[in-house]
């Protein structure tokens, strides 16, 4: 029990536990889906597949 | 549009525990295998001024105290910290050198987290402040470093005393960026004070980025300030004397920048952060997938790109942008945006 605790309070001091509020961690930690994101690749206009391969210049 | 600032680049960044004790136990087994500061160790060595009376050669490298130093990671903390400025520059860092005995120092604001009890954004538990490193060692730590002369006209002999006394005040580092209160610095902003010391000022501050996510982020993080010095802006007027990367060829150099531009340009103001990067508690900030396969088949690509243009670098960076992420039309994803009100 006591090693559990401990571990509880090392994990709690570690620098990377950041409790993120639910409206910073729905603009970190999500992505936006392919047809409104410019960072993933979208289909062809006309291919109808939102994670088609994307036509290389 | 007075929003918040970013800080330095370890804000959401989680310390890789295992990577470090995988990495001391690689230097202790090493020992004297450090990397040596030669051309020979380093993919880019470009020396660009010639030296005169005024500076000392290091290594080949005419320095002298004054001059501004400049680098990047090019990390997701990297492109985190250059996201929330609304202007792209090259570069996320600055310090100042100086020669001291002969050997050059970089005086630099750095921020370290802190181990913390209870909640709250990181920007209240990040300490840190103004140290003093060889430039040796900085050299080889960084990814991307540029060393810069300042502007015509400045005192040199000035800007290195600011930087002593700063370090000999104890100057903290400012986690929310706030220029307004000189008793605290971000790297840039100490740059740029060091600066105004020896009788030059930098461009004008960037204002922070309009982005709705930047925003909400900005929010969270107690960041209030409405602009930010860019470290770019430091070295925009100044001359470059040298560029240095161990694992990059100067071709990969530009191509990074190129990459970060792009990544700016399609980061309209509707596009969350979360589209580029991801945090997660345990795994810290990293690249989404496909931003990652666009940087590293770049990276790959411009190995062959020594002989390429500017131009016609930034147009592969942008066919590999189309391929990897998309095609991105600026006008048509303006026209698509959602309506503000």
């Amino acid at each position: 029990m006591r090693a559990l605790a401990l571990t509880v309070l090392v994990l709690a001091m570690l620098p990377g536990c950041i409790h993120l509020p639910d409206e910073v961690a729905a603009v970190v930690k999500h992505s936006d889906p392919a047809s409104s994101n410019h960072f993933s690749r979208r289909s062809a206009p006309d291919s109808g597949d939102a994670h088609g391969p994307a036509t290389a210049p | 549009m007075p929003m918040a600032r970013p800080r330095h680049p370890r804000l959401l960044h989680r310390p890789r525990l295992p990577a470090l004790v995988l990495l001391m136990a690689a230097s202790a087994l090493l020992g004297g295998c450090a990397t040596t500061l030669s051309p020979a160790t380093f993919s880019t060595w470009q020396i660009e001024r010639q030296p005169d009376e005024s500076t000392v050669l290091f290594r080949g490298i005419p320095v002298r105290t004054g001059q501004i130093v400049a680098s990047e990671q090019g990390s997701p903390q990297s492109i985190f910290l250059s996201l929330l400025v609304a202007d792209n520059y090259p570069f996320v860092h600055t310090g100042i050198l100086a020669v001291e005995d002969g050997v050059p120092m970089l005086y630099e604001a750095n921020g370290k987290i802190q181990p913390a009890l209870g909640g709250g954004p990181p920007t209240r538990h990040i300490g840190g402040g103004l140290r003093r490193v060889t430039l040796e060692s900085f050299l080889t730590r960084q990814r991307f470093v540029a060393i810069y002369d300042p502007p015509a006209g400045a005192d040199r002999q000035r800007i290195g005393r600011f930087a002593r006394e700063s370090l000999a005040a104890g100057l903290p580092f400012d986690s929310y960026f706030d220029r307004e209160d000189p008793s605290k610095v971000y790297c840039s902003e100490f740059t740029a004070l060091a600066l105004a010391a020896g009788g030059v000022s930098a461009r004008r501050p960037s204002l922070v980025n309009p982005n709705e996510s930047v925003g909400i982020v900005l929010d969270w993080l107690e960041i209030t300030t409405p602009d930010i010095i860019p470290a770019g802006a430091i070295i925009a007027d100044g001359s470059r004397v040298a560029l240095f990367s161990r694992l990059h060829t100067p071709a990969q150099i530009a191509a990074y920048f190129d990459v970060k531009a792009e990544l700016h340009r399609r980061f309209t103001p509707d596009q969350k952060l979360g589209n580029i990067l991801r945090f997660s508690t345990l795994g810290g900030l990293k690249f989404q997938p496909e931003v990652q396969s666009f940087m590293r088949a770049v990276n790959d690509a411009a190995a062959g790109w020594d002989q390429l243009s500017p131009t016609a670098m930034e147009q592969r960076v942008r066919a590999l942008a189309a391929e990897r992420l998309g095609p991105f039309d600026p006008a048509l994803a303006l026209a698509n945006a959602p309506d503000p009100r």
